[in-house]
């Protein structure tokens, strides 16, 4: 230890020489210490969880990338290669597909919390929209990675949410022929995916969240105060940065990574068969976080669907210059979070009906058979299915 | 020269206002000359010289798109008559035929299809009639002057004979079925002839049927393939064996080997009829043995006891080559290594079908062996298999080491977040 602490500081002694060290070590030593609003609790972890989810992302993927393929002929052999044959590769792969699941999810915990805080307001509204273009990201990371195994579920899926785009008036046509480089999904459409998802998107969010820490750490967190009555928070008085508030993340961080084997070991992610565009596969459904949005779409005509569906991004996106109240207490936003309340309803209820539609289920005994509006119909026995 | 569309027939009587050698044609005009080279290029060049049309418009419309008007032929090439004149006098000229019975139609074809040197660019056999003399329609018609039998045209059509190999052909393997029966399916007409009526309704539920109809397979069999075509006849007894032989070779050969072989020689067993039936032939499977085999030896305990050897064999490792294969799908889904076992598992295929095929041998002694083998590879699949899910289980004791630790991190952190907070209270 003593030896290292030598080495240790040879190693300043040679940089101070050079840089100005101490200049760096006083602002690291200040954000470190940095006092935190007093309600600071374990939902304040939700955005460090996601930061550490994006890197688990970025490290796994590139090991993904050293035996992935991304053609027609290779895409599916080489992910099968990788969960069977290469060594750990079932884990990097499933640290991978369950790590988007769970930073999709850590994304959406984190932007309740900032809502019900009521810390998108001012003037902290540019650090909020950086949110919501991170939770686009996110998604469309989950839209463009779910192609890239190349299998009947991923291929399908892909067809199904990329035709809505082609319903925009004008240019929609265009814009699907854009995404899939072609009239149907083929080897052009993998190529495309695959490099929005190891390219632009990664690139962007990298962008994005650089910005979003770096404004949140020059703003600080939001206390509960109002729009214009924010206190400094005293030395002291607030819960420091470090080691406070690090050590509670370390523990959501712990238990992050336990539930994470846990989903891995116990529910692989199956890679199913070949893509098939001959053969269409009954009851295709998206991931989960597009559910909301695909039962949506099913109770409109397509263009008024679409527009439907691009309301809830909308208000997201422009809700801190709607939400005018300089209230931030949830207690004192009442018709806010019972905004926010419904539209998780909403969301929780769309993404239900969108999981059991079309499909056969058993209640108390009886069969019961979803339409795609998830209307049940009672199955009479001796009949199909 | 008057243009006409595309494959239809000039009224123009042969040779009038035609150019003669030498002799510039009447200028058409660009559009005109285009016009005329596609028709040339589209309708047969002999079809535009026929007046024909003017009456026989119907047959005309069903001609056109016939094999024999893209081969080039029209009316007169089967009845004669003088094509230059558009009216009915064309008929009155030596030579124009009508043909009024059933014969003159057969001859009439073979005076093409019996001239190989005709036949030889098509590729077509010329024996035609003489084979349709020796079958059952022929004997009938050339023997008995029998007009109700089938000729030619009843089978393939007058105006619009179409390829066999055309998918809308009477003669397409998959309307073989539906041609025969126009007449083999009509219980008034077969009782003329003392036949049953119900032959093609049961092909309709055979495998064979299913594999030609349903699966689309043009190598299944549909009446031709067994009773023959321009010679078709029934296979009698003694020849059942050798019509099914064709495609099931290796079972007809081994069947020569087993007891029910004698009994075939000697006439008192009709070889495959007798187990499988012949028009409403079902997949064979081991359940057979317990329908076929009481019919005769009801009374036999000794060659009922080795039927059930040989039912047990091949009923034990069907299953468990389904087992298997069942076995290798799952973990294939599940993301395990399969390649091998799929591999194995087309060898247990190969072994399967041989032992389906030994049992027409009727000999456990040859069975054995090879389903011994089969058995041999399918333990070795379910084994491998069972090998991956064992290795599988070492994440599970992986994951509760990795509980464990991250538990006691957690507990760690909120100790010392828990001391932190009582160091701090006032």
């Amino acid at each position: 230890m003593k030896r290292l602490t030598q080495y240790s500081a040879s190693i300043r002694s040679w940089l101070a020489g050079r840089y100005d060290i101490g200049a760096v070590e006083a602002f690291a030593e200040e954000q470190a210490h940095k006092p935190l609003p007093t309600h600071v609790g374990f939902w304040h972890t939700f955005g460090s969880l996601s930061l550490f989810l994006f890197l688990n992302q970025v490290v796994t993927g590139i090991l993904l990338m050293i035996y992935y393929r991304p053609t027609v002929d290779t895409a599916f052999e080489s992910v099968r290669f990788i969960i069977t044959k290469a060594h750990f590769g079932w884990l990097i792969r499933g640290l991978h597909a369950w790590g988007a699941t769970l930073m999709i999810l850590c994304v959406l915990c984190h932007m309740l919390r900032t809502y019900f805080m009521g810390a998108y307001k001012k003037p902290r509204e540019v650090t909020w929209i950086l949110g919501v273009l991170i939770f686009g990201c996110t998604v469309t990371f989950g839209f463009t990675g779910y192609l890239l195994p190349w299998s009947q579920l991923s291929y399908w899926a892909t067809v199904v949410g990329t035709e809505i785009t082609g319903v925009i008036p004008f240019f929609g046509g265009y814009l699907k022929t854009l995404l899939r480089g072609g009239e149907g999904i083929t080897g052009e459409t993998l190529a495309r995916f695959y490099v929005l998802h190891v390219v632009v998107l990664p690139w962007a969010l990298t962008a994005f969240i650089a910005v979003h820490l770096f404004l949140m750490r020059v703003q600080g967190l939001a206390t509960l105060e109002r729009v214009g009555e924010e206190k400094p928070i005293p030395k002291g008085v607030g819960i420091p940065f470090f080691p406070h508030h690090v050590l509670k993340e370390g523990i959501v961080f712990c238990l992050l990574v336990a539930v994470l084997l846990t989903l891995i070991v116990g529910w692989p992610i199956e890679l199913g068969e070949k893509a098939n565009p001959l053969s269409t596969p009954v009851g295709i459904k998206p991931e989960w976080y597009f559910l909301p949005t695909y039962q949506l779409l099913k109770y409109f005509p397509k263009m008024i669907g679409l527009l439907v569906s691009l309301v809830p991004p909308l208000l997201l996106l422009l809700w801190p210059f709607l939400d005018r109240s300089p209230e931030r207490h949830p207690k004192k936003r009442r018709v806010a979070v019972a905004i926010g309340i419904t539209a998780l309803a909403l969301a929780i209820v769309f993404g239900v009906l969108g999981h059991i539609s079309e499909s056969t289920r058993s209640f108390r005994g009886q069969k019961y058979e979803f339409d795609m509006y998830s209307v049940p119909h009672r199955v009479q026995p001796g009949t199909h299915p | 020269m008057k243009l006409t569309p595309p494959c239809s027939i000039s009224l123009e009587p042969r040779g009038e206002k035609r150019p003669s050698a030498g002799q510039a044609p009447p200028s058409l005009g660009f559009v005109g000359t285009l016009a005329a080279l596609i028709g040339m290029a589209m309708a047969p060049a002999r079809a535009a010289e026929v007046s024909c049309l003017g009456c026989h418009e119907e047959q005309q419309k069903l001609f056109v798109g016939s094999a024999h008007a893209q081969a080039g032929l029209s009316c007169p090439d089967c009845h004669g008559g003088d094509p230059r004149v558009a009216s009915e006098s064309a008929h009155n000229v030596p030579g124009f035929k009508r043909p009024d019975t059933k014969q003159e139609i057969a001859e009439s074809c073979a005076r093409c299809h019996s001239d190989v040197r005709r036949m030889n660019p098509y590729g077509l056999p010329t024996d035609q009639l003489e084979r349709y003399k020796t079958s059952k329609h022929g004997e009938q018609l050339f023997g008995h002057g029998d007009q109700k039998v089938a000729t030619c045209t009843d089978c393939h059509g007058v105006h619009d004979i179409l390829k066999v190999r055309a998918p809308q052909s009477r003669t397409h393997p998959t309307h073989i079925p539906q041609t025969c029966g126009r007449c083999h399916s009509d219980a008034k007409l077969m009782s003329q002839y003392q036949l049953p009526a119900d032959g093609v309704a049961k092909y309709l539920t055979s495998y064979h049927a299913q594999l030609l109809l349903e699966k689309g397979d043009l190598s299944a069999p549909s009446c031709i393939t067994c009773h023959g075509n321009h010679g078709a006849v029934p296979p009698g007894a003694k020849e059942v064996g050798q019509v099914c032989g064709k495609c099931h070779g290796r079972q007809r050969e081994l069947f020569e080997q087993s007891p029910h072989a004698q009994a075939a020689a000697a006439g008192t067993f009709s070889e495959c009829v007798s187990c499988h039936g012949h028009h409403a032939i079902q997949k064979a499977t081991a359940d057979l043995f317990a329908q076929s085999c009481v019919r005769c030896h009801a009374q036999e305990p000794k060659s009922l006891a080795r039927r059930d050897v040989i039912a047990t064999l091949i009923h034990n490792v069907q299953g468990a080559y389904e087992h298997a294969t069942a076995r290798v799908k799952e973990a294939t889904l599940l993301g395990l290594a399969t390649e091998d076992q799929q591999v194995l598992l087309q060898e247990a295929k190969t072994q399967l079908t041989q032992l389906e095929a030994l049992q027409h041998t009727l000999l456990p002694e040859q069975m054995q062996p090879v389903a011994a083998r089969a058995d041999g590879i399918v333990k070795a699949v379910i084994a491998g298999i069972d090998g991956q899910e064992r290795n599988e289980r070492w994440k599970h004791l992986a994951l509760a080491v990795c509980w464990g630790f991250m538990l006691a991190m957690a507990v760690i952190f909120w100790l010392k977040r828990r001391e932190l907070g009582q160091k701090e209270k006032p």
